[in-house]
């Protein structure tokens, strides 16, 4: 495909947003790293002072229960 | 009458991609995808890969460019098989092109086929075109913050080699941070430091593309 | 999305299944489309419009299916259609959910001569 860029085989990216809440400095570039280091994501955002958490993601490479995951595993509360 | 499909609707080129790579598995060939900006030195790289390599191993280089043949020339004055790829527009090479210049290749008897893409850093990390491996290249001058800019092609690719830097000294590119931004994108990643002009960091660049053919090879 | 990327796409299949079975003429192209796949159909419909004239497929019908955008919850089993893309589980407010349809983009089958 992609004449003149129409390009991506199955579509550019998938954006979720998160509202996490627990965020301080260290952990949430401690997320930042660890999201951005799984297969199918792209681009994270995270607003530390209102835990605003954009991530941009290719659902087919990375499962959303992995993102959640993430957050879990920090001990952070993620609603959407 | 009713003709059952369930085909999906952008799968066309992985169909293709497949065949190709079982083209290159039934020939025991390694074949690497090479992309990166216009200007990265991926033309240079493969011309100091081919003076180190072409004794060990039988290899062919595939070509993509919109227009004319300056690189291929380039390959073909070392006494390689080359074939030029012209996209006449397009921004990247697809399976099928690959696919319609390899019975152009004496198979049988190659080991490593690198296919140097499309001078872009976008769309060549979308499209498989039956490579074993994608390798990402940047060079100094481009900026440490482009990892982040082109996750994908970061991502995707195997090893990330980090050209020209010779120029360190004259730029403000943070080694350190790019390392830094393209392991978090990828952990584990091979990152590779390279000058053409100082013949550094390429004997490296050969073991790892020799391990990879060793490895391809053995099964 | 790309439609006009998607509408090469579904050209490409057409003409293949239509040689492969001997038709001269497609009158319907059956689509399965995702609810998460974001496809503009008025897009998709004017860019295949464009690219079937002169065509096999010229004139033809497209039916478009929507599948429903359905999470499994991997920790309380619950499944359903996924409300307002609200990947929390209803039932347990878990996030581990799995996407079990919602992503296709398929041609499902035709209707030739």
């Amino acid at each position: 495909m992609c004449s003149t860029c129409g390009c991506s085989t199955h579509g550019q990216g998938t954006q979720i947003q998160f509202f996490v809440t627990g965020y301080d400095a260290d952990n949430a570039k401690a997320v930042e790293k660890q999201l951005l280091g799984l297969p199918g994501v792209l681009h994270v955002h995270i607003h530390t002072h209102d835990g605003e958490t954009t991530i941009n993601y290719n659902p087919s490479k990375t499962r959303l229960s992995e993102l959640t995951a993430v957050f879990e595993q920090k001990g952070l509360q993620a609603a959407i | 009458m009713e003709v059952s499909v369930m085909e999906d609707i952008l799968g066309g080129n992985d169909k293709i991609a497949a065949e190709n790579a079982q083209i290159f598995k039934n020939n025991n060939i390694f074949a690497l995808n090479i992309i990166g900006s216009p200007g990265a030195g991926k033309t240079t790289l493969l011309e100091k890969t081919i003076g180190k390599l072409k004794k060990s191993l039988n290899m062919a280089i595939i070509e993509g460019d919109l227009f004319t043949s300056k690189d291929a020339d380039r390959i073909a004055s070392h006494e390689i098989p080359v074939i030029q790829i012209n996209t006449s527009g397009g921004c990247h090479l697809d399976a099928a092109m690959v696919q319609k210049v390899l019975p152009q290749l004496n198979l049988a008897e190659l080991d490593l086929v690198i296919i140097e893409n499309v001078g872009n850093l976008v769309c060549p990390a979308e499209f498989n075109i039956g490579e074993d491996s994608k390798a990402a290249v940047l060079s100094i001058t481009e900026g440490d913050d482009k990892p982040l800019k082109y996750p994908l092609i970061f991502k995707e690719a195997a090893v990330s080699i980090l050209n020209k830097v010779d120029i360190l000294p004259f730029t403000n590119f943070d080694m350190a941070s790019a390392k830094n931004d393209i392991t978090c994108l990828h952990p584990g990643i091979e990152i590779i430091e390279t000058s053409c002009q100082q013949e550094s960091g390429i004997d490296e660049w050969c073991k790892w593309l020799e391990n990879a053919v060793k490895s391809k090879q053995n099964g | 999305m790309h439609e006009m990327a998607m509408a090469e796409g579904i050209m490409d299949i057409v003409k293949d299944y239509a040689e492969k079975n001997n038709a001269v003429k497609v009158h319907t192209i059956s689509l399965l489309i995702g609810e998460m796949t974001g496809v503009v159909v008025d897009s998709l419909e004017f860019c295949f419009k464009a690219l079937s004239k002169g065509t096999i497929a010229e004139n033809a019908e497209i039916k478009l299916k929507n599948v429903p955008l359905v999470g499994h919850c991997n920790d309380c089993n619950w499944q359903g259609h996924i409300e307002n893309y609200n990947f929390f589980c209803p039932h347990c407010k878990s996030g581990h959910m799995d996407i079990i349809s919602g992503r296709e983009l398929r041609v499902e089958y035709l209707e030739v001569d």
